[in-house]
């Protein structure tokens, strides 16, 4: 808490939410979230299918309403202010359907009229860096030159904010890395935010800053992706567990497979190592996670799924 | 535009021959990889004193990659006092490394070859024979 009070000095708070909860009936589909982001950052949000993400992005949006707690955005109760709230906020990919028969020039031209912060320069210089002709008919671009048209006018609108929904879904490597490039310019250059919900991991590890691992409606991991990374670690050893380590600080995993054993801790690998050469353990390696199997181990192994275990811990 | 999907890790070759790869995948933070890397092009020679990195949007650009993480690796740098610089002026090589106070330098060195000796005796090497492999990997290090 007190490290968020140091950020929220540096930083203007884009999205805070305190205790945000969505039930449908039984179920809890957002489950007591209070989660902050903060101007000139990007958010990965990752989690099983049915986790809460979109849920929690239509809250964000004052689309759905949260069954108690509350969501504020840019400063505004989004619950109260939803109309404000959207001037702000975009959704992307809001709208899949574009006006097939409209050439480019007419459509952003047309889309423009809608929003009071419009910059069409900005438009234009997307347009001609992603090669997208403005005189073509919309249905004779291909998919990813559509997608990356609907990203230049979500942009032309000056959100502070987007929330995004798998959104390299339809471009090739190469258009995803010319689109990620703006983005992430965008973001740190003029104090934006993105908040990206996806599959793509490897996307997640090379473009986003923070993230949060959703599972089962809750925020399971939140934080800077690069102090997760440096906290999480297997540790690999030779020989048996102590019979208390599954206890030990820090180590969330344990398991065993013949004279091998291993741990996964979320911090303090070092004192964990420690304790292991104290009881007498040997060839102890400590070895780096990437963001998949930080995932499965906090999310996989609660699911049952055997195999993703033993391709982390072996 | 070099795409990161091709390979699981591309070199960025930005002049003067300095190359920075980034393995997203691979568990080490990005930022930590950027360190690792523009520490052994200044030890090896390949950055020089007063040579200037490539701005952080430029580096951040190419490598498609956050600029924040390349800003968080330039920053401590700075506080390790390897480079110096400023948003407007670019970032430049500070100090070669023996110009670090050398107790200081003793001092960021000790946890490692504790770890290193420590490994060695589990596996049952000899303070001797860790010191003749040393030599000999530090000698095909140098060529």
């Amino acid at each position: 808490m007190s490290n968020g009070v140091d950020q929220d000095m540096a930083r203007e708070t884009v999205i805070r939410t305190e205790k945000l909860t969505k039930r449908f009936g039984a179920r809890c589909a957002v489950d007591n979230v209070s989660w902050q982001v903060h101007a000139g950052t990007i958010h990965g949000v990752i989690g099983p299918n049915g986790a809460g993400k979109t849920t929690l992005q239509k809250m964000l949006l004052g689309i759905t309403h949260p069954s108690s707690g509350s969501a504020v955005v840019m400063g505004l109760d989004v619950h109260k202010r939803s109309e404000r709230v959207r001037e702000h906020v975009a959704f992307v990919p809001e709208e899949k359907l574009l006006y097939d028969k409209m050439r480019v020039a007419e459509f952003i031209k047309f889309y423009g009229r809608f929003f009071p912060r419009w910059n069409i320069q900005f438009v234009d210089e997307l347009l001609k860096r992603w090669s997208i002709p403005q005189r073509s008919r919309i249905r004779e671009l291909s998919k990813g030159m559509r997608a990356k048209l609907l990203l230049a006018v979500t942009l032309g609108r000056r959100p502070r904010l987007m929330l995004m929904d798998e959104p390299t879904i339809d471009l090739d490597p190469t258009s995803a890395d010319e689109v990620f490039s703006v983005l992430a310019q965008w973001v740190t250059e003029d104090a934006n935010a993105i908040v990206l919900s996806t599959h793509r991991m490897d996307e997640v590890e090379r473009i986003c800053d923070h993230v949060a691992i959703m599972n089962d409606g809750s925020l399971v991991i939140d934080g800077e992706l690069d102090d997760i990374r440096a906290g999480w670690k297997t540790i690999r050893l030779v020989g048996s567990l102590p019979d208390d380590a599954a206890s030990w600080d820090g180590v969330r995993r344990v398991g065993s497979n013949g004279s091998v054993a291993s741990l996964v801790v979320d911090a303090g690998a070092d004192r964990v190592v420690e304790r292991l050469r104290q009881s007498g353990a040997k060839s102890i390696e400590v070895l780096d996670m990437n963001l998949r199997s930080i995932y499965l181990a906090a999310v996989g192994y609660e699911r049952g799924r055997l195999d993703d275990i033993l391709e982390i811990l072996v | 535009m070099v795409s990161f999907y091709n390979e699981p890790a591309f070199a960025l070759d930005w002049g003067g021959g300095v190359v920075f790869h980034v393995r997203p995948e691979s568990g080490e933070p990005i930022y930590q990889q950027l360190m690792r890397q523009i520490k052994h092009a200044i030890t090896t020679g390949a950055l020089k004193t007063e040579e200037k990195l490539p701005t952080v949007r430029k580096l951040a650009a190419d490598l498609v990659i956050n600029p924040n993480t390349v800003a968080r690796a330039y920053r401590e740098l700075e506080r390790e006092g390897l480079l110096k610089g400023g948003p407007r002026r670019g970032t430049f090589v500070r100090l070669s490394p023996p110009s670090i106070m050398p107790e200081e330098r003793r001092r960021r060195l000790r946890p490692h070859v504790e770890n290193l000796i420590a490994e060695a005796t589990v596996l049952g090497f000899t303070v001797k024979e860790l010191k003749a492999m040393i030599e000999e990997l530090g000698r095909s290090g140098n060529e």
